[in-house]
């Protein structure tokens, strides 16, 4: 299609009809300032070729010119080599609009069919952005107004939008691929299948009805082995209710009775058999018993007869051997009293002898003692004089307080010499020559050279000269001597001594005092280590000497001290033999007739004894008795022997009652077990009933079949949205698939188609397009890649207006041209630039009609091409 | 002379829920198969029997609840001058005690439940030999004990029994039950007639010996509406007179649509139809289609069955033996170039890769189908829209 003239009116400030003629087949330039109506034009075109003829919307409004009046717009336009008309026109009353085609001036088409032919020509996008025809509108470079770059990419390149669509779907393609997600959505997603989706449903349908089938066949189990169990029960109820069991088991109990009845008379006969026995054991027993008795109290009577003989025989021989022993101390006795005589004469005589001895020995002892008494006397007074005269004058402390005072005295005395004032006279030489005249003091002359001191001042004399009064003035330290002085004397007071030197020797003469007593009370403690009066005791405990006399009284002259003691000795011993003989002969004495005495108990218990053993035999003709007792023996044994013979037939013969008992148990128990069981299986069957009658009327196995189907019929569905899934994800796939490869395949070209034109204005320059948005993205030029929304907005508009005439070369390839329409598209570009957009143009317009509006007067003027312009229309024809 | 007429009917499977199908269908199958007693009641008074033997499954489980129970018998009692002789199936073995027991506690007088292997005089001079199935699998041949039982000559022997028969177990049984009847044993047991159950089709094993197949169908596998058997004996030793008499209300078919690219679906469909279309209602149809369909095939078959499904009681498709077909003016339908163009040419490509799964191919060849039908809602390519 190309455009070949356009006429407005009623549209804005074209009220009056004005037109575009003479439009070429190539490059148009209608240049003209701004506010000419360039951009009205633009609109009216915009209006005419996409906007139903019917409509009255904003953007139709703002074409109504100030003063009023519906606006009108034709173009004629080449269309496959004809020359068609098309008139639009729009009024205000809704639904009022007109639209007519003419071709050669012949009314082609008019109303919807006209408005539907119009689409066929510029195959109106469902956005709205121009196909059959490419624009650039003015302001659409300008990104300062879009709110975000990628709009504003978009915009610039709306008009090629369509073109896209056709290779990589278009809308087509987005409805299906939206259609499919939307599927695949509502099924599934990232993480599974979604929740309440037909995927989830025959999901949660598949899992309920196959828990719903497991609890089914479980409860049908169940239901066949209760059912089983009945069965065997009452099979069991109808063996224990068989007439014919229940009589062998009632004949066998009658049987094991009558033999428990014969069992327990055999037992009875057994139990008087014993008895039996154990009366002849009894009557044995008591027999034997009194047999034994008999016989023990015989022997008794013997026995007591033979120790009451033995008894009398030991008193006799008992009493002869006392009687010996007891003649034979009478002996001893008698012999006793002279040897006794004889001992304490010797002893006397032995006493005589040593009291004689220990007289001389006193006599000695009391002259030392004597002579160390009146020594220890001597030593006790002169102690005492010696205490005296140790306690007399002044002791050690006070002798040290007077020394003590006299020093500080001395002390003080030096001080105040040193600090008083003193005079020192030198002569002159030769005045210390015998003659010479002296200085006196006191009347006496005063050394040359030497101090004098004068503490209390005085009166110097130098004869015949002159007399030198010297005053000293207050000199310090007067006071300590004075207290010095003062403290000596009460010291020297204290002790009563008026001089140092006087305490002195009275404190000498007390210290040698003192060494006088210690000396003499060392010898007294030798002499008398515990004391006078001991050591006169002592001496007056001595005997006297006449009392020892060894001789007084005394007859006969004493033997030596030896013979008197083995004499002594001599006696002693053959008295202390006496008497130990005649104590040794009583004991044996009295021995023998202890002996006598036990023998004569001995012999009266034997006595009693017998007559006890006689009284308890108690019968007269005890021994005839026994042995008629031991003759009645022979025949009780038998007696017994007998009886226990005939309980051990017995025993023999005796039927097993404990085995006539267990049997006679086991029939009554295998009855009653037998009626029990029978009550057991009444009571279980009555449950089984109980629980088959509830299962049974739920109709478990009709729902478990039903259940079975169900999940069946569900596990169907589940595949086919399972499958449904996969059908959709592989569709998804391949149409995404496709999308992107229909992308790479479109940009080829049209990046061949832009690569020259590009290059005309930068010299190796390379767009890199977005595959996804096919929009440009980056632009590389010597080297440096920029991306492109930053770039400036001149190579933007640049970018935009290139990519454009790319598209229109595109389409003009594949037969079908579209105009290229720019509306003040070249604002930014500068002027050396703009020659180049300029060539470019011109090059694009050798086969592609290229309309170009701009106000840029002076800059276009070089573009050359068919210069338009708007005209009042004179005659509309 | 004693002769005898009698219907023979069996598999009546009362209580079966039909899970498979949806709620609606359901009802009606439940329905239909609780009152086709009183249709062989009908049918009986119609054709003069005063009797009905049922061999076996009466019941479609061991435990039917206790409405389809009681109205079974209300439904047999009310059939005046009609007697019942039915024996347990192994569907119903008198194994399901709780059944029996319940079912004689209320059974109305003309109907007699043979719960024994044990004769019994169903009219004079004709004695009923039933075989009973004690428990769902038998293990024997449960007919075997006719061979020894007597009866007085001249007298007519019927036998009744559930179960397959021998030689033909491998082919007829429908569930592998594993019964063993012998197929002689009408002629072994000297039977005039050997009534036979468990196989849900009409079939005849010799002269002498018929399953009389349910009453009212239950699936695809046996075309058309149950049937019971009309039995005519003129005397002891005659042969048998059998008519198959319809008795079911809904009819079950499976058929199968035989499809190359070339097939017109709206014609093929419509020739598969039921001529009666006021009958559809009682119709379950299958349509199992087979050979190989274009995506434009597939979408009409999915239209045409969706705008007939409604009158059916029941109507669908079974797709999987279809394959799929695709050519180059369908991929011109979905876009003469362009994205989708290549997108379908990639499905395409798929299906027919020999290198791809079976699934996978599937997966490609339904997506493929997919993209033609979503294309289609879109419009045609290459239109404004």
């Amino acid at each position: 299609m190309k455009i070949r003239a356009i006429r407005l009116e009623n549209i804005r400030r074209f009220v009056d009809p004005v037109e575009i003629a003479g439009i070429g087949p190539g490059l148009n330039v209608l240049s003209a300032p701004n506010e000419q109506g360039k951009s009205t034009v633009f609109d009216a075109l915009h209006a005419l070729f996409f906007k139903d003829a019917k409509s009255w919307d904003k953007e139709i409004r703002a074409l109504v010119p100030h003063a009023g009046g519906d606006p009108r717009i034709e173009v004629e336009v080449d269309h496959e080599g004809d020359r068609y008309r098309i008139a639009k026109q729009f009024f205000r009353s809704a639904g009022k609009g007109e639209v007519r085609v003419w071709q050669e001036d012949r009314l082609l088409h008019q109303a919807d069919a006209a408005e539907s032919w119009l689409k066929g020509l510029i195959k109106l996008p469902k956005d709205g952005g121009p196909s059959g025809l490419l624009w650039v509108r003015q302001g659409l470079t300008s990104f300062e107004d879009a709110k975000t770059t990628e709009k504003a990419r978009r915009d610039l390149l709306s008009s090629v939008s369509g073109e896209v669509g056709m290779v990589t779907g278009g809308q087509r393609m987005d409805a299906i691929c939206q259609r499919v997600q939307d599927s695949l959505d509502q099924l599934v997603t990232k993480r599974g299948a979604r929740k309440g989706g037909a995927l989830d449903l025959a999901e949660r349908d598949v899992l309920e009805l196959s828990e719903r089938r497991d609890r089914l066949a479980a409860q049908m189990q169940e239901l066949r082995q209760l059912l089983d169990q009945r069965r065997e029960l009452r099979g069991e109820l109808a063996a224990l209710n068989d007439p014919e069991e229940r009589a062998a088991l009632e004949a066998r109990l009658q049987a094991a009775e009558a033999a428990m009845e014969i069992a327990k008379h055999h037992h009875e006969q057994l139990a008087q058999a014993a008895h039996a026995v154990k009366l002849a054991e009894t009557l044995q027993e008591n027999h034997q018993r009194k047999l034994q008795s008999l016989g023990d109290r015989l022997q008794e009577v013997q026995s007591a007869r033979a120790e009451q003989d033995q008894a009398k025989a030991t008193v006799q021989d008992a009493a002869q051997a006392y009687q010996r022993h007891a003649a034979e101390l009478q002996q001893l006795f008698e012999a006793l009293n002279p040897a006794r005589t004889k001992a304490r004469e010797a002893r006397a005589t032995l006493d005589a002898v040593l009291k004689r001895a220990s007289v001389a020995q006193a006599e000695g002892l009391r002259r030392d003692l004597q002579a160390r008494l009146d020594k220890a006397q001597l030593q006790a007074a002169a102690i005492e004089t010696a205490q005296q005269a140790a306690e007399t004058g002044p002791d050690d402390a006070m002798m040290r307080r007077i020394e003590t005072a006299r020093e500080a005295l001395g002390l003080a005395q030096r001080a105040q010499e040193a600090a008083a004032t003193a005079v020192t006279v030198h002569y002159e030489a030769g005045g210390t020559d015998a003659g010479a005249p002296r200085v006196l003091f006191g009347g006496e002359a005063v050394a040359g050279g030497q101090r004098l001191p004068l503490p209390k001042g005085g009166k110097l004399l130098v004869p015949g000269v002159a007399a030198i009064e010297v005053h000293p003035g207050q000199i310090g330290g007067a006071d300590a001597l004075e207290q010095a002085q003062e403290a000596l004397s009460a010291a020297l007071q204290r002790a009563g001594y008026d001089e140092v030197d006087a305490a002195r020797r009275a404190h000498q003469v007390r210290a040698a005092a003192r060494q006088h007593r210690q000396e003499a009370e060392a010898l007294l403690a030798a002499l008398a280590p515990e004391g006078l009066a001991a050591l006169r005791a002592q001496l007056a405990a001595l005997p006297e000497t006449g009392e020892t006399g060894p001789e007084a009284g005394q007859a006969a002259p004493l033997p030596d001290q030896a013979s008197a003691e083995a004499a002594c000795q001599a006696a002693e011993r053959a008295c202390d033999q006496l008497v130990s003989d005649h104590e040794a002969l009583r004991a044996v004495a009295e021995d023998a007739r202890l002996v006598e005495e036990n023998a004569r108990a001995r012999a009266e218990a034997a006595a009693q004894r017998l007559e006890r053993a006689v009284a308890a035999l108690g019968v007269d003709r005890a021994s005839e008795l026994h042995a008629e007792l031991l003759a009645q023996l022979p025949q009780l044994q038998r007696a017994l022997a007998e009886a226990k013979a005939a309980e051990e037939t017995l025993r023999h013969a005796a039927p097993d009652f404990a085995q006539a008992k267990a049997v006679l148990q086991r029939a009554g128990s295998a009855l009653e077990a037998a009626r029990q069981r029978g009550q057991e299986i009444a009571r279980d069957l009555a449950v089984l009933d109980t629980r088959i009658a509830a299962h049974a009327s739920a109709a478990v196995e009709e729902e478990l079949a039903d259940t079975e189907d169900q999940l069946a019929r569900a596990q169907k569905r589940l595949q086919a949205v399972e499958f449904e899934v996969s059908v959709l994800r592989r569709l998804l796939a391949a149409l995404e698939g496709a999308r992107k490869e229909a992308q790479d395949h479109y940009l080829g070209p049209i990046m061949a188609e832009l690569r020259p034109l590009l290059r005309m204005l930068w010299p190796e320059a390379q767009l890199t397009v977005d595959a996804d948005e096919i929009l440009p993205s980056e632009l590389e030029r010597g080297g440096e890649v920029v991306g492109f929304d930053s770039l400036s907005g001149g190579a933007q508009e640049q970018v935009a207006l290139l990519v454009r005439l790319a598209f229109a070369r595109l389409l003009a390839r594949a037969g079908t041209p579209a105009p290229v329409i720019l509306d003040d598209a070249i604002v930014y570009t500068d002027d050396a630039r703009i020659e180049k957009i300029f060539d470019a143009l011109t090059l694009q317009a050798d086969d592609l009609q290229i309309i170009v509006f701009s106000c840029r007067q002076k800059a276009f003027r070089g573009l050359g091409g068919t210069p338009l312009s708007i005209r009042p229309v004179a005659d509309r024809g | 002379m004693t002769s005898l007429r009698f219907l023979h009917s069996s598999d009546l499977h009362l209580g079966k829920r039909f899970g498979q199908f949806g709620e609606e269908t359901r009802m009606a199958l439940q329905q239909a198969r609780q009152e086709v007693l009183f249709r062989l009641a009908e049918m009986a008074r119609a054709q003069d029997a005063a009797h009905v033997v049922i061999a076996g499954d009466m019941f479609d489980t061991e435990t039917p609840s206790e409405r389809v129970q009681r109205q079974a018998l209300a439904a047999m009692g009310a059939a005046q001058g009609l007697e019942w002789w039915i024996i347990p199936g192994n569907h119903d073995s008198a194994a399901a005690e709780p059944l029996w027991t319940a079912l004689q506690a209320h059974a109305p007088e003309n109907v007699h439940l043979l719960l024994q292997p044990e004769p019994v005089q169903m009219a004079p001079g004709v004695l009923l030999l039933p075989a009973p199935c004690s428990h769902r699998f038998a293990g024997r041949d449960l007919t075997a004990w006719m061979d020894d039982c007597s009866s007085d000559p001249g007298s007519l022997r019927i036998g009744l029994a559930h179960g397959g028969v021998l030689e033909f177990a491998s082919q007829t049984t429908n569930d592998g039950s594993g019964e063993t009847i012998a197929p002689d044993r009408a002629s072994r047991a000297g039977l005039d007639y050997l009534a036979l159950g468990d196989w849900h089709g009409r079939l005849q094993v010799n002269e002498r010996t018929h399953y009389s197949g349910t009453p009212e169908a239950d699936r695809f596998k046996h075309a058309g509406r149950g049937q019971c058997l009309l039995v005519e004996i003129a005397g002891a030793g005659q042969p048998p007179q059998v008519q198959p008499l319809e008795v079911g209300q809904f009819h079950w078919q499976e058929v199968t649509l035989d499809l190359t690219p070339s097939t017109d679906i709206a014609a093929a469909i419509q020739d598969l139809l039921p001529a009666e279309r006021a009958d559809w209602r009682y119709h379950l149809l299958r349509i199992r289609a087979v050979g190989w369909a274009t995506p434009p095939q597939r979408l009409a078959l999915g239209q045409e069955v969706a705008r007939y499904a409604p009158e059916f009681c029941h109507l669908d498709l079974d797709l999987s033996d279809l394959g799929d077909e695709h050519q180059v003016e369908d991929l011109d339908l979905i876009g003469r170039g362009g994205a989708l163009r290549v997108a379908a040419e990639d499905l395409m490509r798929a299906c027919e890769d020999p290198a791809l799964a079976e699934a996978e191919r599937q997966v490609a060849a339904a997506a493929l189908n997919r993209l033609f039908a979503y294309s289609q809602d879109e419009g045609e390519p290459g239109e404004p829209r």
